[in-house]
């Protein structure tokens, strides 16, 4: 059959030809391409607790550079978007500069894990993970990166934890003032959104929540755009390549914990407890004002998500002396996958902790 | 056929203004109160189905969701547990090994003294001779 509709299709005009293959392709990469393999750059498995797991990336590269770099990600997706393809991923470019970095994957919490708070994640395992970094690589002070809530999430740690020797830490898209969120604001409204409901009926809430919150935002250009693109790009195997690893990425979410989602929607977006001072993490009070650790804030010009107000209102809460806000041309996403990551992201993070790391 | 006329450059020209116009709406005036009224109606669905899945299993007597939750947490404590006294474990070596080097230095500074002492000795019998022969 579908070479009858190659025969048929010669007969049509350039056009017409042209949108037909375009289609086909299309329609392979939707159903029966294989996925692309993600994560490239070689690890080995540092320490582990429940499903966490810390990383550290192996590299025949030479060390440059005396203080080690803890990246943190988010709850809420996978991590390897920092590592998703040769020549298309942060932690080959900063091991390539001769960085030792760590990763904190967070793995993939089950339904035992629903009763798990950021309490847990900020008291127990980053200052765990950070003493692990600290004795791996025998040394004094360490970097931490945040990437998106990941940052937010380091902001308390780093602000509870003066104790722990921080020298530097990059915020990556990182909400921090909720007050004005736009549509999340309006969609998490505790007039409507019932947080207790949706925590006691769920118990961990399923990615697919999550991702469907993230798409109402701008819901035709997030649901439809991409594969419109798709269609329109098909014959441009580079496009095909990105297409495919983003939407590997953008499907392949986690379970949040419960209790965590409850103070992450109650205490961020319908209080915004952290940027007021009114955050207590286990008892403790989260005054950002502690933060002394020098500070690279980036924000996204096109970020919907973290947008770049949410995360410029870090800089006035701090106490640090070398503190640095920078707004790129990019979006939540392509801030760390894409050539503009590459031209713009990359080289900026680098050169920073670059004059800082040794 | 005309190749200029394109039916599908017509509907992306008419997708691209309608569904901009479309998520500007949504950015404007969010309908919180009808997705709250739909999240409420799936939740109320799913605690039904819930209940009464649980309910069979108990007649059933086949493990729930939560009995096999529960004892996941209880391989979770024990990993915890491991953990902090790994932890522990670690930070008493690194004590250890402290107290290794300082009890090394310590050794080392009582015999640069003990040699010190020596020598003090060995300078006083010295000078006493020599007032002696004087």
């Amino acid at each position: 059959m579908p070479t009858d509709w190659n025969e048929l299709i010669e007969f049509t005009p350039q056009q017409y030809k042209e949108m037909f293959q375009r289609a086909v392709r299309a329609s392979e990469v939707l159903t029966t391409d294989a996925e692309p393999e993600v994560g490239p750059t070689p690890k080995e498995l540092i320490w582990t607790r429940n499903k966490t797991k810390l990383y550290r990336y192996i590299s025949e590269c030479p060390k440059k550079h005396k203080i080690p770099l803890l990246l943190v990600y988010a709850l809420i997706n996978k991590p390897y978007v920092l590592d998703l393809t040769k020549g298309g991923s942060l932690v080959e470019y900063l091991v390539n500069r001769g960085f030792d970095v760590y990763l904190l994957d967070w793995g993939e919490p089950g339904y035992e894990d629903r009763n798990m708070k950021l309490d847990d994640y900020i008291m127990d395992y980053i200052p765990r993970a950070v003493r692990k970094v600290l004795r791996k690589s025998n040394v004094d002070e360490v970097s931490i990166l945040g990437y998106c809530m990941g940052g937010t999430i380091t902001s308390i740690f780093a602000a509870l934890h003066p104790e722990l020797p921080i020298r530097n830490l990059i915020f990556m898209t990182s909400p921090f003032d909720f007050e004005k969120t736009g549509s999340y604001g309006a969609m998490l409204d505790e007039r409507y959104f019932n947080i207790d409901k949706v925590v006691d009926t769920l118990g961990v809430i399923p990615p697919e929540m999550i991702d469907f919150g993230n798409k109402m935002i701008n819901p035709m250009a997030t649901n439809y755009g991409p594969f419109i693109s798709l269609y329109e790009r098909a014959d441009n195997e580079n496009f095909i390549k990105s297409f495919k690893l983003l939407q590997k990425w953008l499907n392949d979410g986690i379970q949040f914990p419960g209790e965590a989602y409850r103070q992450w929607i109650r205490d961020f977006y319908q209080n915004n407890k952290l940027i007021k001072g009114e955050m207590v993490i286990r008892g403790k009070k989260v005054n950002l004002e502690n933060i002394k650790a020098n500070v690279l804030n980036l924000a996204g010009k096109n970020d919907l998500i973290a947008q770049p107000h949410q995360v410029e209102a870090l800089m006035n809460a701090i106490s640090s002396e070398d503190k640095e806000y920078r707004c790129l041309p990019v979006g939540h996403t392509s801030i760390t996958f894409g050539s503009q990551a590459v031209k713009i992201t990359y080289p900026t993070i680098a050169e920073w902790l670059e004059e800082r790391s040794n | 056929m005309n190749q200029g006329f394109n039916i599908y450059d017509m509907w992306k020209d008419y997708y691209s203004q309608t569904s901009k116009l479309f998520d500007e709406k949504i950015g404007k005036d969010f309908p919180s109160e009808g997705m709250g009224q739909i999240l409420e109606m799936n939740l109320q669905f799913k605690k039904m189905i819930d209940e009464s899945t649980l309910k069979y299993l108990e007649f059933m007597n086949v493990p729930s969701r939560n009995d096999i939750a529960n004892l996941s947490s209880l391989i979770v404590n024990v990993d915890a547990k491991v953990d902090d006294l790994e932890e522990r474990l670690e930070e008493k070596l690194d004590q250890d090994r402290n107290q290794e080097s300082f009890s090394r230095e310590l050794s080392s500074v009582k015999k640069e003294m003990k040699s010190l002492d020596n020598k003090l000795n060995q300078i006083l019998t010295l000078l006493k001779s020599q007032e002696v022969t004087k």
